[in-house]
């Protein structure tokens, strides 16, 4: 039995590499299995949302010009912190009702995720960018960019792997990310900001919000400064008035698989440019 | 030839050229008093080139201060002191003093065309010249066109077997293309070695045919100056009306612009009246930039006429060659007032290819240019295709070679 | 005779003659590889827009139509083409390629009738793209494992395509041959103004023996492909065209979750830097914004010339201008066809209007335009501020605006300021300076001391709002195979 009383944490959103309140003051309570009270976590608001798509911009150019190898440094970093986090990772995915071994499954995989991803930093140009052979007189290649700023909605089953298996596909080619979780997969959401936080990621290229995602995804898919959606964690009843709203700044929208590991995820998050100059003298 | 239009829309003559060509005439300002004060300037201003070239507007107006000189000219003497060093300098201080003609002189006002002359991209200017050879053309130009690529022709045998009967029976033919029908107009000129100009010139007397001599060491032109010079002056004296000259290709390629620029002036006092065509052997030189660059050389320097090939190479005139040429043209032009001609030489063997030059001369540098005083083809084996054409058009019947003479 | 007589460089008329091509009174559907009458009756006239000439009565599909064409494609689909082993679905595509180029002279001067442009472009231009996209990828049919490594693939099944009227028969091409190659069966809407080189394709089709089903054809308008946008058995959408209708098309097909490629309108900046070879960049910046009267998605239809050479660059570039021939589609020496049609000529005409009276200079050559027909002179503006609509909206015509920069950082800036981002051009002599520029400009397609290039090897298409998805090229393969895992729809 501990001396004293424990200190509890406070949840809060993680917006262009700080830990702000929600700007709207309101939280929602998480509870264990057994109805105890774990914390009281930020509920994000639409202002929180513009608030996080306006750093993802201004974080996005940079981080895009960053070198791939230092990409792929930085996500390694990521998967060395939650390392030595391990134990908290799985004691947050326990309090929410995983077994041990599923939660240690999770957290291992997880890890795994941003090594491999880390990776694919500076392979994946070889495998989606080509040289192509055209008809005449001219050097012509194909590379693939970043599409920009993407909005993340991220998956609750499986909280933490859920998350980290669409996130680092989408940054490490140099995206920057908007994620909308919900309260249910928060306490991991929030524990894996405070990880990125200290990554040397820069702040902006990942930006957390918990909250009511059927509240907020309005909002992002009716953002005109957001690029691309990940929708693989988008609840089945959405509305069809408000999926239509991707449509206003044609967006990309992506439906894929909670715990999928390929590259052709990353390929899902970026655009091909197309270079051509004439070969003379 | 070089006449002044002062009319022409295309005249912008940048003002501060004129000034300073203007005082150079008239005695207000010295060659080497231009020279020295600049580089006494440069040296005093302790300036390294490399930074003179970099801020050349901050130095300049310093030094346009206190010596009432162009931006130009201070690039262009930086650029000399690179290439050349101390020893072009004085070499050119030399030259001046020898009284070198007035467009050395002249050269100074516009010396940043030699070495700033604009890029030409090879691609795109291929894809233009093939695009305007779709042009095509009816019966009622066709005819038109015909007569002017022969009008345009300069008929040319430049052989070590030529003989005074070789170049007589080209004579006859120059000015009456076609034996059997007088209104197929005679060609410009007859081009010949300087030893058989007399004849030439004997056998065209009273024609409106032209007598061309390709003079100074054709096709090379590498001997001494003088001895060049000598050349020309004697086909000349002989009584060619028109001089086709080499540019010193060794010396360009090997960045020595100034002196073939001054070749090529000393070339143009030595031709007097005659006027002077420069062949820049476009083959040879090391593609279009390149191609550009001699072109405004060759004009800058007083070439009457620019000229793509000597015919003694394997790689001759094409379309987008003339094309570099005509657009180099166009811009001296507009630059300076100075009317310049172009003449196509080599390789040029059908109707169809001389429509093609056509086209591209008279979509580029306008209809004024297609008359022979400004545009000529070079050609040995054109005219009989030519004719063939004619013949066509005159009879409906495609025609044998057999039914045109061979010379 | 007086040598000075200066020349008249005037090139009579060379009209191509029509003779080859024979346009039927009135054509039908073509679905499940016959051509069938229109349920609804229904017809329109398409008509030659440098004429105004009727050529032919065209069946207007209605939405019974739209669905016995989506059922003949399923059938096609399910009982010849998915099954089929690539080696054969490519010999198919050669053949249908080969039989292109033997007729290609045919299909030109149709595209050039019917749709009003130069027969120099759609001869020299269109068709050997034509046929080049269906040698290409039909070499791709019995290779898509190479294509997609680790990723065992399968066609989506009935693919809706919508094209516009700007390359009517390349479009088809582009559309068509990728589907066919990975295994898709096709419904293919033609634009309306423009419908008579895909019926063209479609005897062609029934010439090459293609298994019925596997391209259906169906000719309308906004109602047709609103029909087939909207139908419920078809497997994936792709669509080229406006901006405005291709978001219509992304919000149908959104609630589906319904795979689609969008390849939409441009508002291309052309950047033309001091050190630029000077005479080709101006004819990349004619062809940029001439091409095809303008009629093209990715124009270079904004100007971006650095300040230190603007007034000598423009004007190069109106003494070029004022050399464009305009007039006749079929003269093989016209540079500038007719407008596509009345409606676009409108919208042409009110956009430079607004350019006028938003204080743009305007400069057209003196140019002769025919009595009949859509035409419309090229058209340059200069001071043209970011603000005005002819800097912002595509014209999609021979209107080119034109705009200063004095750094590389403000020609980034500025070509960057739209919501478009589908192509852009650079001129300069310096290679990094490329490499820099190419890298920071957000367009899916850069073409550097070049500009409308195309090939079937070479991905095309855009950022933003321009579109997503690629046509051509190993990336142009992707949006017609089914994600085995992942997947942008």
């Amino acid at each position: 039995m501990n001396k004293n009383l424990p200190v509890a944490k406070t949840y809060k959103l993680f917006i262009n590499g700080a830990f702000p309140r929600s700007e709207s003051g309101y939280t929602l309570p998480i509870r264990n299995t057994e109805g105890q009270l774990l914390a009281n976590i930020s509920k994000a608001s639409r202002k929180d949302l513009r608030d996080s798509v306006r750093a993802a911009r201004s974080a996005q150019e940079s981080w895009a010009s960053r070198t791939a190898y230092n990409r792929g440094q930085i996500l390694y970093r990521i998967a060395e912190m939650m390392e030595a986090r391990r134990e908290e990772f799985i004691a947050v995915l326990e309090s929410t009702g995983e077994t041990h071994k599923e939660a240690v499954g999770q957290v291992e995989d997880a890890i795994e995720r941003w090594v491999w991803y880390a990776g694919w930093a500076d392979k994946i140009h070889h495998v989606l960018g080509t040289v192509n052979p055209v008809a005449g007189p001219y050097f012509n290649f194909t590379m693939p960019e970043p599409t920009g700023v993407v909005g993340v909605v991220a998956s609750e089953e499986p909280a933490l792997l859920g998350l980290v298996s669409r996130l680092a596909p989408i940054i490490v080619s140099g995206n920057t990310a908007v994620v909308v979780v919900d309260v249910e997969a928060g306490l991991a959401a929030v524990t894996l900001a405070e990880v990125l936080a200290t990554s040397d990621l820069p702040g902006g290229v990942v930006n957390l919000l918990t909250g009511d995602k059927q509240e907020l995804l309005p909002w992002m898919l009716g953002h005109l400064d957001i690029n691309s959606v990940d929708l693989t964690g988008a609840p089945n009843d959405i509305d069809h008035e408000i999926l239509e709203e991707s449509a206003v700044n044609v967006k990309r929208t992506v439906w894929g698989d909670p715990t999928d590991e390929t590259p052709y995820i990353i390929a899902d998050f970026l655009e091909m440019k197309t270079v051509w100059h004439p070969i003379g003298r | 030839m070089s006449s002044q239009k002062d009319s022409d829309h295309r005249l912008k003559v940048k003002p501060y050229r004129l000034t300073l060509e203007a005082k150079i005439q008239a005695g207000e300002l010295e060659l080497t008093s231009v020279l020295s004060s600049q580089r006494e300037a440069c040296k005093a201003m302790g300036a390294s080139s490399a930074y003179l070239q970099s801020k050349p507007h901050e130095s300049f107006r310093t030094m346009q201060k206190e010596n009432k000189v162009t931006v130009d000219d201070l690039l262009y003497h930086l650029k000399l002191l690179e290439s050349t060093g101390e020893s072009g300098i004085e070499e050119l201080k030399e030259r001046n003093k020898l009284s070198v003609g007035t467009h050395t002189t002249l050269k100074l006002g516009r010396t940043r065309d030699f070495f700033l002359t604009p890029s030409v991209d090879q691609v795109a200017l291929e894809t233009r010249a093939s695009s305007l050879a779709t042009r095509s053309i009816k019966n009622d130009t066709k005819r038109a066109a015909l007569e002017l690529s022969i009008r345009c022709m300069d008929l040319t045998t430049l052989e070590g077997a030529d003989t005074p009967e070789k170049v007589a029976s080209l004579c006859r033919k120059a000015i009456r293309p076609d034996a059997t029908d007088f209104s197929v107009p005679s060609v410009a000129a007859v081009c010949v070695y300087p030893e058989m100009v007399d004849y030439a010139a004997e056998f065209t007397a009273g024609t409106s045919v032209k007598v061309a001599s390709v003079a100074g060491a054709f096709p090379s032109g590498l001997s001494n100056l003088n001895v060049r010079l000598s050349d020309i002056t004697d086909a000349v004296s002989r009584g060619a009306d028109e001089i086709d000259i080499v540019l010193n290709r060794s010396a360009f390629l090997t960045g020595k612009y100034i002196q073939a620029a001054d070749e090529i002036s000393a070339a143009k006092e030595a031709c007097g009246d005659a006027h002077l065509k420069v062949i820049l052997e476009t083959g040879e030189i090391g593609g279009y930039d390149q191609i550009r660059r001699a072109s405004e050389l060759a004009m800058v320097a007083g070439a009457d006429f620019i000229k793509t090939s000597t015919g003694k190479i394997p790689k001759a005139s094409t379309l987008p060659v003339v094309l570099c040429m005509a657009e180099a043209i166009r811009d001296h032009a507009d630059k300076t007032g100075q009317i310049v001609g172009l003449k196509a030489a080599g390789g040029i063997r059908t109707a169809k290819q001389a429509w093609h030059y056509l086209v591209v001369i008279g979509e580029t540098l306008g209809q004024e240019w297609l008359n022979p005083d400004l545009f000529r083809i070079g050609a040995s084996s054109l005219l009989n295709d030519v004719l063939q054409q004619l013949g066509k058009l005159e009879t409906g019947r495609y025609f044998g070679p057999n039914y045109v003479t061979v010379d | 005779m007086n040598t000075n007589e200066p020349f008249n460089l005037e090139y009579a008329p060379a009209p191509e003659s029509t003779k080859i091509v024979n346009i039927a009174k009135s054509y039908d559907l073509f679905i499940g590889g016959k051509f069938v009458k229109a349920k609804s009756g229904k017809t329109f006239s398409t008509i030659n827009p440098a004429t105004e000439e009727h050529l032919s009565t065209i069946a207007e599909a209605s939405t019974d139509d739209v669905n016995k064409a989506v059922k003949a494609a399923r059938k096609g689909y399910k009982n010849y083409w998915r099954d089929m082993p690539g080696k054969q679905r490519a010999r198919y595509l050669y053949r249908i390629a080969r039989q292109i180029q033997e007729r290609s002279r045919e299909f030109a001067v149709l595209e050039t009738l019917d749709g009003g442009k130069p027969i120099k472009e759609s001869r020299d231009f269109d068709l050997p793209q034509v046929a080049a996209h269906f040698f290409y990828n039909a070499g791709w049919a019995d290779k898509l494992d190479y294509a997609f490594p680790n990723r065992k693939v399968s066609p989506h099944g009935v693919v809706g395509q919508i094209i516009p009227w700007n390359f009517p028969l390349l479009m088809a091409a582009w559309k068509i041959a990728p589907a066919l190659a990975t295994g898709n069966t096709v419904v293919l809407k033609p634009a309306e103004t423009t419908p008579l080189t895909a019926l063209l394709l479609a005897e062609l089709i029934q010439d090459a023996d293609l298994p019925p089903g596997v391209v259906n054809i169906v000719t309308g308008a906004g109602e047709t492909g609103e029909a087939l946008v909207n139908h419920p058995d078809i497997n994936k959408l792709a669509f080229t065209g406006s901006t405005d209708v291709g978001k219509m098309i992304q919000k149908a097909a959104a609630a589906r979750r319904l795979p689609l490629t969008l390849e939409l309108g441009g508002k291309a900046a052309h950047v033309v830097f001091e050190d630029a070879a000077i005479d080709q960049a101006v004819e990349g910046v004619v062809n940029g914004i001439f091409f095809n009267q303008g009629h093209v998605c990715c124009a270079g239809s904004r100007l971006l010339v650095q300040e230190s050479i603007a007034e000598d660059f423009i004007a190069r570039l109106k003494r070029r201008v004022a050399l464009l021939r305009v007039g006749d589609p079929l003269d093989k020496n016209t540079d500038v066809g007719a407008i596509n049609s009345g409606a676009q000529l409108t919208r042409i005409q009110e956009l430079v209007e607004s350019g006028v009276a938003e204080g743009a200079d305007i400069f057209q050559p003196d140019c002769k335009l025919p009595a009949k027909g859509f035409w419309f002179t090229p058209t340059l503006f200069t001071g043209v501020q970011q603000s005005h609509r002819i800097a912002r909206e595509e014209i999609f015509g021979p209107v080119l605006s034109i705009q200063t920069f004095r750094t590389a950082e403000e020609a980034v800036e500025k070509a960057n300021n739209t919501p478009y981002g589908l192509s852009a051009g650079i001129w300069t002599e310096k290679g990094s300076k490329i490499l820099w520029m190419a890298d920071r400009l957000q367009a899916g397609v850069v073409w550097a001391n070049t500009y409308n290039q195309f090939d079937p090897s070479s991905p095309f298409g855009g950022y933003k709002e321009s579109g997503f998805g690629r046509e051509g090229g190993l990336q142009g393969l992707s949006p017609y195979v089914r994600n085995a895992v992942g997947g942008r729809s």
